[in-house]
């Protein structure tokens, strides 16, 4: 009987389009549009040089020690900038045309630079200026301080290279301890958290089934022979199953197909997708249970429910951090939260507690839905149907 | 009349799905407009720097300390723990720099004491990172020569207090106009998601097939009736663009779209809504059954979203994406948004661009009524 | 003769409305009980009752010489019902549907597989099992309804109004498979509106109306409640008002009516009015066209009991 009910409730689930839809295929389409549009978002590394150009005159040409290092910093396969040397007036004329970022030029012993518009682009130029202005005038005054110090005769060339050697060469001691981190990342996260909440549509649906007060199979369902129970029971576990089965599919897409990092842990990966699925399956089986409208409005909840935790999450750009400050309580008892702040623990934390902390509060939000859920069940006779 | 009055109902049993796409705007659209990360406007803020300082005396790490006060923002709200750990992640702090102790007089005897250092990953992290690195960098090449810490710490100061000036060449300022954009660009998807929601319910409900059969056979004429519906529709528009347009006066403030930026913003907008109207009309074509047009709906307002720039800003969108983008008309409706932004003057060749992308628009409208006719022709005897 | 229900003094109430009040009733084994009467009388609401289904506010209720609680699984597994709605999976073929739902009753793979095979054949469906509900014709649709409920070969049937809005083969259809399921032993309540299937199918009829009994008993039981023994009707072109008269005074008549060339005469009591009628039409040389006797209808015994049309 329970295997029965199990099989059927499966095959019914697979063929109904729209649960497949918003199971397996939503979250699909939204990971690979969050792909594509943080592709190059969380590329940091990956710089593409900046066009820029430089006034090549008189001025430009007798700071030899600016242009030098400009120059090396327009050449070879980390180069940062792609350098035009030109007139001043085809310089504007470039920047006018939107073709480069902004142009340095040297006017009075300085180094200058004209952008169109600050933004970011524009100020890793100036950064770029202005770092290589201070160690010209570094190495220029460590080396006079060095002449005055030798007295007379020396080799003024060799200082000058000797110092400029010296500085360039000159690496502090950092120590980075910072993980590589993505916070892209995060929305993958908060993806999973919203197919995996969505899955509470799979079970209102098969609670709906059951529920004579809700559709007239539930009549059917209602008196037969079988303990109410059991068909519940086999019915949950035939909608879990897919639910689970379509969360490890979207897992390992984000994982292998898109390549996202989601830790090593894989094991518990699973772990923290599968206890999240049964708090989302507790859940659509309390919303079906003490909601008396039809299935098409419950489903209209239960996404809007979802969508607001996946924004709480951070999932529409806003920043979960954000939220967790202005309003500390949502993200703490918003399912969507919980998995979403579990998944990125297990990735970011060496120690488990704050993940432990997560799976534990997951488990108590299934177990009141489920325990809600039973005492609306009890009543076995309605009022009206 | 009983059609209108049928369309207005199902308008206002539908109110709930506005004022979801409503609040999703103003709140989103407001976060992302004062956003300090990496996306937009970093230059208007500082990168946040939180400094643990174990050598409080040493003159060298005062004097490091003051530098990063000049160039980022130094919060002390943080400890050295989990909250902290989480801000680096998501990038509300940009560096935590950890001063170990005798910091200065190791430094000043050209010992090179081991700094640690976090960073977040993003764009204001490296930024930042770049403020720690060269002040440590000058202090170590002044270290080589023999001077004491007070000295040391005049010459590194002196030498790091050069700017480089800056000359901008565009005389408006756009971030004013940034967060206007920043706005309508959101809008993008609201828009298309009342638009779209709404009118493909209204025409699913009246092409359910008993209810098409229906009137079909009733006494008003369908071509009429198909006429109110898409009257109807375009005021239902017309009236989503002038609430959209009266929340982006208060979201973005009333001075900074109450000008001529403003009106080409709004006449955008105005586009754009024709524009749904058009996508929902060719939709409501091939869909009826609510439950696919909500799964339709999300798929074309989100992915348009995604690809065209609504949520990330286009600048930061792979090269293949844009490309592929031009196919969607939220990319004309957002590049002119943007464009509008960098506007100087209002004569018709500086107009011109943003002119142009409008008209793609309403080629795309007269396209998508096109489609929608030649497939209802071919459906209209099936009823 | 066992009675397997029985029903007693059965109140409920929804708000302020009784749906059902201080309703009594019981079922003969082996029979088929018609519940008669509109829309909104109370025959679904007495049926949900004695499912188990609804709470009702007073009343006992007892299926098989027990009470029927929500757990009287025992009682339940002997008891199939067809709802008025249809209530299948869409995602399931015919045959799917039907080996689901006897699923739920029957665990035996082997003897479900015969029972489904069964009742296919008992609503002719023989040619669609692999279809899908949406495939189907509204009638078939109904065909398929009646074959979920009943596939376990239950020894007591509820069917709520089976034959709405289906077409003339599938009702005769279905009601064919109706009396075949009397005839391999099975008790039925049959619940409708429409009297013609009642007088057709119902050995015994309980007439509902404002969730009250207003009449019970055979069909010819509840006919002779009508007070009419028989309605002639003669199509007549040309009648004088002296000629009308005349027809009154036959013997038995008790209404005479003329209207557009068709004349009504209602006889109260008596035997052979119809060879009375063409008697005196001969006698008289009055000229018609056609004539026809009928007997009384449930409609006519409606009408009499609550002076309103049984159909809306």
């Amino acid at each position: 009987m329970f295997w029965h009910n199990y099989k059927y409730a499966f095959r019914t689930l697979i063929k109904s389009k729209e649960m497949v839809f918003w199971t397996l295929a939503f979250p699909f389409i939204l990971a690979l549009l969050f792909y594509m549009a943080f592709a190059r978002l969380h590329d940091y590394d990956t710089f593409e040089p900046l066009n820029v150009a430089v006034v090549n005159d008189e001025s430009y040409r007798k700071d030899v020690a600016f242009s030098e290092a400009f120059k090396s910093l327009s050449e070879g396969d980390e180069r940062v900038f792609n350098t035009q040397y030109v007139e001043k007036e085809k310089a504007e004329e470039l920047l006018e045309s939107g073709n480069i970022e902004g142009y340095v030029f040297v006017e009075e012993n300085e180094a200058k630079v004209k952008i169109k518009e600050n933004g970011t682009m524009t100020t890793v130029l100036v950064l770029a200026v202005e770092q290589i202005s201070q160690s010209v005038d570094a190495v220029n005054d460590i080396a006079m301080d060095e002449i005055q110090r030798a007295n007379g005769a020396v080799d003024i060339p060799a200082i000058y290279a000797r110092v400029a050697a010296k500085i360039s060469e000159a690496q502090p001691n950092i120590k980075d301890d910072s993980r590589v981190m993505n916070i892209v990342a995060v929305e993958f996260y908060t993806l999973i958290a919203m197919a995996i909440m969505q899955g509470a549509m799979v079970s209102s649906e098969m609670m709906n089934r059951c529920l004579p007060n809700i559709s007239n199979r539930g009549k059917r369902v209602a008196i037969a022979p079988t303990r109410k129970s059991i068909v519940v029971l086999s019915s949950l576990l035939a909608g879990y199953t897919m639910l689970f089965a379509a969360v490890i599919l979207l897992i390992l897409f984000i994982r292998f197909v898109l390549g996202i990092e989601l830790g090593d842990n894989l094991g518990l990966i699973m772990l923290h997708s599968a206890i999240g699925s049964l708090a989302a399956t507790a859940m659509g089986m309390w919303l079906s249970v003490i909601l008396k409208t039809n299935d098409a409005a419950k489903n209209v909840i239960i996404l809007t429910i979802t969508m607001v935790g996946c924004m709480f999450a951070g999932m529409f750009g806003g920043q979960k951090v954000f939220f967790d400050e202005m309003l500390p309580i949502v993200n703490k008892i918003s399912p969507v939260g919980m998995i979403t702040d579990g998944f990125y623990s297990l990735y970011y934390y060496d120690d488990l507690s704050r993940f432990t902390v997560n799976i534990v509060s997951l488990l108590v939000v299934a177990g009141i839905f489920f325990a809600l859920s039973i005492r609306g069940l009890r009543r076995q006779r309605y009022d009206s149907i | 009349m009983t059609v209108s009055k049928a369309f207005w109902r199902i308008v206002l049993k539908n109110i709930g799905t506005i004022v979801t796409y409503t609040v999703i705007l103003v709140v989103f659209g407001s976060i992302n407009m004062n956003s300090n990360s990496t996306t937009t406007q970093f230059e208007a803020k500082k990168p946040t720097v939180v400094i643990f300082n174990h050598d409080a005396d040493g003159a060298l790490a005062k004097s490091f300390v003051d530098y990063m006060e000049k160039h980022t923002e130094i919060s002390d709200e943080y400890e050295n723990d989990d909250k902290l750990k989480d801000a680096l992640f998501y990038e509300t702090v940009a560096v935590a720099v950890d001063i170990p102790e005798n910091f200065s007089t190791d430094l000043a005897a050209g010992n090179n004491p081991e700094i640690h250092m976090q960073s977040s990953a993003g764009y204001v992290g490296e930024l930042a990172k770049v403020s720690v690195r060269r002040y440590l960098m000058m202090a170590q090449s002044y270290a080589s020569l023999d001077l004491n810490e007070s000295e040391l710490v005049a010459k590194v100061e002196k030498a790091l207090s050069k700017d480089t000036i800056v000359e901008v060449k565009s005389k408006v300022d756009s971030s004013k106009f940034l967060r206007a954009a920043t706005y309508f660009n959101f809008a993008n998807y609201s828009i298309l998601a009342c638009v779209i929601t709404i009118i493909c319910l209204i025409m699913a409900s009246f092409n359910r097939l008993p209810v098409r059969k229906r009137n079909l056979v009733s006494a008003v004429n369908i071509k009429r009736m198909n006429a109110v519906l898409l009257r109807n529709s375009c005021i239902y528009s017309g009236l989503m663009w002038l609430f959209y347009l009266v929340v982006g006066f208060v979201v973005v403030g009333f001075d900074n779209l109450w000008n001529t930026y403003g009106l080409l913003f709004a006449i955008n907008s105005f586009v754009f809504c024709v524009c749904a109207t058009c996508i929902a009309y060719l939709i409501s074509k091939f869909v009826q059954k609510s439950g696919a047009i909500n799964g339709i709906m999300n798929v074309v307002a989100l992915g348009s979203s995604f690809l065209c720039g609504a949520f990330v800003p286009a600048e930061y969108l792979p090269a293949g994406v844009l490309t592929f983008a031009h196919v969607l008309p939220s990319y004309y409706f957002i590049d002119a948004n943007n464009k509008i932004i960098y506007l100087e003057n209002f004569d018709l060749a500086s107009l011109w661009p943003v002119i142009l992308n409008m008209l793609i628009m309403a080629a795309f409208c007269v396209g998508f009524v096109i489609i929608a006719n030649i497939v209802s022709k071919k459906k209209q005897k099936i009823a | 003769m066992k009675n397997v229900i029985e029903v007693k003094h059965l109140t409920k109430s929804y708000k302020a409305h009784k749906a059902v009040d201080d309703l009594s009733l019981e079922v003969h084994e082996g029979e088929i009980l018609g519940l008669l009467g509109p829309n909104g009388s109370g025959k679904t609401t007495t049926m949900n009752c004695i499912l188990s289904l609804l709470k009702f506010d007073n009343g006992k209720i007892t299926v098989f010489g027990k009470e029927m609680t929500p757990s009287s699984y025992d009682a339940k597994a002997k008891i199939g019902v067809v709802f008025q709605e249809v209530a299948v999976f869409d995602e399931l073929t015919v045959y799917g549907n039907i080996d689901y739902f006897c699923g739920l009753y029957i665990e035996d793979k082997e003897t479900r597989a015969q029972y489904v095979a069964d009742a296919i054949k008992l609503v002719g469906l023989e040619d669609c099992t692999k279809q899908y509900p949406k495939q189907l014709s509204g009638g078939l649709l109904r065909r398929l309804n009646i074959a979920c409920g009943i596939a376990h070969k239950p020894k007591l049937i509820f069917l709520d109004e089976p034959t709405v809005a289906v077409d003339p083969q599938s009702r005769n259809n279905i009601l064919d498979g109706i009396k075949k399921l009397r005839d391999d032993g099975a008790t039925i309540v049959y619940t409708t509106h429409y009297m013609e299937e009642v007088e057709i199918l119902c050995d015994r009829v309980i007439i509902l109306d404002r969730g009250k009994i207003i009449a019970s008993g055979t069909n010819d039981e509840l006919k002779a409640l009508a007070k009419i023994e028989e309605k002639v009707t003669v199509e007549i072109p040309e009648l004088s008002p002296k000629q009308l008269s005349g027809f009154e005074k036959i013997k038995n008549v008790s209404e005479v009516e003329y209207d557009n060339g068709v004349l009504k005469v209602v006889y109260r009591r008596g035997k052979n009015n119809l060879g009375d009628m063409i008697e005196y039409l001969k006698e008289n040389r009055i000229n018609y066209d056609k004539i026809f006797a009928e007997r009384p209808t449930l409609n006519d015994v409606f009408l009499e009991l609550t002076g309103k049309e049984l159909r809306d």
